[in-house]
């Protein structure tokens, strides 16, 4: 079938984008920052027709391209797309322009260069989420990191450079484990073509793993993955990145980079090694207890806000990895939705507090003081983003954190009603820093000239761009809140399957009875 | 016994007399035109004997394949293969040597003939069916290559490591023939098909010559155990293998930097040709042995380079311990000892000509007359003061670390696929985590790039248009060859039929 090929679009247009930006002449900033947001705004709209065509019912994967690439070892240039990706994809498609326009005064130095990384960026994300051989998504994976060294690294705080060498180090210590065991995977497919094996994932998910193999592999695949997630324990890299990143660098990492470790335990790691999951169930539920709990406990003692919401990070992640390994349908669900959710808030809540930074030059929380009544209109969207980070209802957050607390007390079969309890304890604990931290900075006595000596910046309300940048991130948290049916609809049939896998292929019944 | 002249080939090794024949020319036309200022048209003369060269490699390249001079000589693609790689790199070197010369007021004569001689070594070395003739194409690789390293003569650093590198050199020589005598001595032969038939393996290279029946197992004695271990050592040397390693950071230091960039990348290559036919043609059936040998000095390798490496603060030295380090990868292909590792072994040595190539480019465009810029520091700023050159640099970077969408990652995942394939897990791993430290260094190269503010400021570099030309070619090559490795990856396969 002669389509338009949609999603290599999606994945190569930023990449023209960043070379023809390359080829800009110096001392038009202006025009590069214009240029940055139309690339990332046509993606945008291109990814748009993916929402509506996407066949919500089908459990394979849609709008798929295939050609050959280097057919001699049984590599294919394969891409599709599910109910796991599409989201992630539109995620990422969504929050690129709102990026962008959110560095039109930030990023000073080396505009030409930070267009260029940005938008690789994208290809490199767009493409770890759409690829369906193996080879290919490594490729896309480790690409991921040259632009992100590069964002950390150019553009950050006054220890970027370590917190750029460690990020890249980290994450490329954990592929170098995955990759071998790709290459154990590639070996036991076996196709009749020239190569007799083949990277392609739909081959390797109709090969059974022996039991004893899939112990290594998952442990392979899943040290990658927790490394980029990040779980307690692989989660040092996380706050020094965050940290020392500009704002951009910091709502990418957080909204798209991290997702990259959850989204590959859901497609890969459940699928493909199920007795391994089923087994490891216990342990990765207690480090994703103890990542929540950690997190949220570490988050409420810092004195920097960009390091709180790193924080928080960690633990929120540690909220949506117990929803993964609940493996019921509606936990996974959750997960997959809460994936989402901690992509908009966190994105969110990291721009508001580039923008608080922008104008104070500190993020110390003792710095501020009655925020609200200088910047109302600030005051107001940090709120809503607040809310939704803590999960009330009404926001995005509750939908997500509901689904998987409920999914994971279902999980009866993996006895994990203690692991939800705790969990849900952890919740409350990211409401009481957050709205601590609230109180901190927006309320109490006004201190007008904030500033580590008294008589720093002036603090005046965001502007028009920067209501721009929040107002869309803003509806998506009610959307998701009030009315989160389409986005489940979409994510439904390939959960459900992915679930049902685990339970036919591990002999367990993970799965929750009807009741 | 009457004494019975080989039927002489001589088409068998046209490439080896094509590229002898232009090193004498270049050296003959200079003695006539030692006056004239410009010495541009030495080297026109070298690249067109370089392209009638490749010309000659690529008839040969659907040539039957047979074993020619009384089996001192084997034609086939592999032996193509690397001629035509080498014909690559040295006219690469051509270009890149430009600007040098110039520099440091080289002759360039004997500088062009000296290389050349040295690449017919090379082809030896890469079309040997004998290991006397191994030998020898050792010996025409490197007696050049002691001359050429002390050619900066002003430096004394050069010619410390013309001596270094001659007398150690010497020493390693002294490793290969024993190497070679006792292999004689429990094989009767010296050529590799005979030595393969006597250790019980049929090989369509055994001639008639070959005199002694085959070896039982139980006959096998510890000699040709020690002088196969011997015979790694020598040619070991030559690949900068660990713990054979120690003359490369001082040489590669010490040498004209362009020749450092050919020393590192061809004569690595036509070792690594020399390891593959001795060691697959001749000793298949001890391949548990040799391979347990090698899979050692290949974690060695590669553990030592990379984490030397680190503590580098000269560009050619942290380049240095690089190519140890690579060789260590190659290595693990050569150990996998089955189809795949042969095809990585080709594929590799062609990205890592081009990477590193490239980054020896980098470094000689960077410098100017008097001021070489060597120290990593001299790095500071330069992806802004000089756009290009630092993409470029950090193309070759990143290629060299492994990161795709370049040659090097494509290179390496051969590599160890091929490990993977032949149950070398262990070594896959250890061998990915290398190139994760490695990681580090490469990286550190880039930051000082573009993210570390210069020290000082630096004048703009010379223009030097065939040097720039060259880098261009390299990434060039690396992109291509990291996005559609398929082609390459064809040829290769065709080429090492033989072997496998």
């Amino acid at each position: 079938m002669d389509q338009f090929p949609l999603l290599s679009t999606l994945i190569f247009l930023p990449l023209i984008g960043a070379v023809v930006a390359l080829f800009f002449p110096r001392g038009n900033e202006l025009w590069l920052r214009v240029w940055a947001l139309f690339v990332s705004v046509v993606v945008f709209l291109f990814s748009v027709p993916l929402w509506f065509s996407f066949d919500a019912a089908e459990v394979g994967f849609q709008f798929v391209e295939v050609l050959p690439w280097v057919p001699e070892v049984g590599i294919d240039y394969r891409v599709g797309v599910d109910g796991i990706s599409l989201l992630l994809v539109l995620l990422t498609t969504f929050l690129m322009p709102i990026v962008i326009l959110s560095t039109w005064n930030s990023i000073e130095q080396r505009v030409k260069e930070f267009v260029s990384v940005a938008l690789l960026l994208e290809t490199a994300m767009i493409g770890t989420f759409l690829a369906l051989d193996l080879f290919l998504f490594f490729i896309f994976w480790e690409l991921m990191l040259v632009p992100m060294y590069f964002l950390i690294g150019v553009w950050g705080g006054p220890r970027r450079i370590y917190a750029a060498v460690k990020f890249f180090l980290y994450t490329m210590a954990g592929s170098a484990l995955m990759l071998v065991a790709m290459m154990a995977l590639y070996f036991l497919t076996s196709v009749p073509t020239a190569s007799g094996h083949t990277f392609n994932l739909l081959e390797i998910l109709r090969i059974p793993v022996p039991s004893d193999l899939q112990v290594w592999l998952f442990a392979a695949f899943a040290i990658a993955f927790a490394i980029k997630v990040p779980m307690f324990p692989f989660h040092t890299w996380l706050p020094d990145a965050h940290v020392e990143a500009p704002t951009s660098g910091s709502v990418i990492l957080a909204a798209v980079l991290l997702k990259m470790g959850t989204y590959g335990f859901l497609r890969f790691c459940l699928p493909l090694f199920p007795q391994a999951v089923v087994a490891a169930v216990p342990l990765i539920a207690l480090l994703s207890v103890i990542g929540i709990v950690y997190g949220a406990l570490v988050a409420a003692m810092q004195r920097d806000v960009k390091k709180l919401v790193a924080y928080s990070s960690v633990s929120h992640l540690g909220l949506v990895m117990l929803g993964i390994f609940a493996l019921t349908p509606i936990a996974l669900q959750g997960s997959l939705l809460q994936m989402v959710n901690h992509g908009i808030s966190t994105g969110a809540l990291f721009l508001l507090v580039g923008m608080l930074y922008e104008r104070a030059h500190t993020r110390i929380i003792d710095d501020f003081g009655g925020v609200a009544k200088l910047m109302p209109v600030f005051a107001a969207f940090f709120l809503l983003v607040m809310f939704s980070s803590v999960g009330l209802p009404g926001t995005n957050g509750f939908v997500g954190e509901f689904l998987i607390l409920l999914g994971t007390f279902e999980a009866a079969a993996l006895n994990l009603q203690i692991y939800a309890v705790v969990a849900a304890s952890g919740v409350i604990l990211g409401a009481v820093y957050l709205l601590w931290t609230y109180q901190r900075v927006m309320q109490g006595p006004v201190r007008e000239h904030v500033g580590t000596n008294g008589h720093g910046l002036r603090l005046t309300d965001i502007n028009a761009r920067e209501i721009a940048v929040l107002v869309p991130l803003a509806i998506i948290i009610l959307w998701i809140g009030f009315y989160p049916k389409p986005f489940l609809d979409r994510t439904a049939a390939s959960l459900n399957a992915v679930g049902q896998r685990v339970a036919a292929e591990s002999g367990r019944p993970v799965l929750a009875g009807p009741r | 016994m009457p004494f019975e002249l080989p039927e002489l080939n001589w088409w068998a090794i046209a490439p080896v007399l094509a590229i002898t024949l232009t090193g004498s020319l270049v050296m003959v036309v200079d003695l006539f035109t030692q006056r004239r200022r410009g010495q541009g048209h030495l080297a026109v003369i070298s690249l067109a004997g370089l392209a009638v060269t490749a010309a000659l490699s690529l008839l040969l390249w659907n040539a039957d394949e047979e074993a020619a001079f009384g089996g001192m000589i084997i034609v086939d693609r592999f032996a193509q293969f690397f001629n035509l790689l080498f014909v690559f790199v040295v006219a690469v070197v051509v270009l890149m040597s430009q600007e040098q010369l110039d520099r440091e007021d080289f002759h360039p004569g004997e500088y062009y003939s000296l290389l050349l001689f040295s690449v017919a070594g090379m082809m030896l070395m890469a079309a040997a069916g004998d290991l006397i003739m191994v030998f020898l194409g050792i010996e025409l690789l490197s007696i050049p290559l002691y001359i050429l390293t002390g050619f900066s003569r002003r430096r004394i650093e050069s010619e410390e490591a013309s001596i270094k590198y001659l007398l150690l050199g010497a020493f390693a020589t002294g490793f290969l023939l024993y190497g070679i005598a006792l292999v004689y001595g429990t094989t009767a032969s010296t050529n590799l098909g005979c030595v393969a038939q006597t250790l019980g393996t049929r090989s369509a290279l055994a001639t008639d010559l070959c005199a002694v029946p085959a070896l039982t197992a139980v006959t096998l004695p510890a000699m040709l155990l020690t002088g196969m271990g011997l015979l790694i050592v020598g040619l070991g040397f030559k690949a900068a293998l660990a713990p054979f390693h120690m003359w490369t950071p001082d040489v590669y230091e010490g040498a004209p930097t362009s020749l450092t960039a050919f020393m590192s990348v061809a004569s690595k290559a036509a070792a690594f040709a020399a390891i593959l036919r001795v060691f697959l043609i001749a000793f298949p059936t001890l391949v548990a042995d040799w391979g347990f040998m090698l899979a050692i000095i290949a974690v060695i390798t590669m553990v030592v380079g990379n984490t030397v490496a680190l503590l580098q603060q000269n560009i050619k030295r942290l380049l240095a311990y690089s190519s140890i380090a690579h060789a260590g990868y190659i290595l693990v292909a050569v150990v996998a000892a089955n189809e795949l590792g042969l095809l990585a072994v080709l594929f590799y040595t062609v990205a890592y000509a081009l990477m590193n190539l490239g980054a020896f480019a980098i470094v000689i465009l960077l410098g100017r007359r008097g001021e070489e810029n060597l120290l990593l520091g001299d790095y500071a700023g330069l992806g802004y003061r000089q756009p290009v050159l630092g993409a470029l640099m950090t193309i070759f970077m990143l290629s060299l670390a492994g990161i795709p969408p370049t040659a090097g990652f494509v290179g390496k995942f051969y590599i160890f696929t091929a490990a993977v394939q032949a149950d070398q897990v262990l070594l896959a791993v250890i061998g990915l985590l290398a190139s994760v430290i490695s990681a580090y260094y490469y990286l550190r190269v880039v930051y000082l790039m573009y993210m570390v503010e210069p020290a000082r400021a630096y004048a703009a570099p010379a223009r030097a248009p065939w040097v720039s030309l060259a880098a261009g070619l390299a990434a060039a090559g690396v992109l291509v060859l990291g996005i559609f490795p398929s082609q390459i990856l064809e040829i290769a396969q065709a080429s090492v039929r033989f072997l496998g």
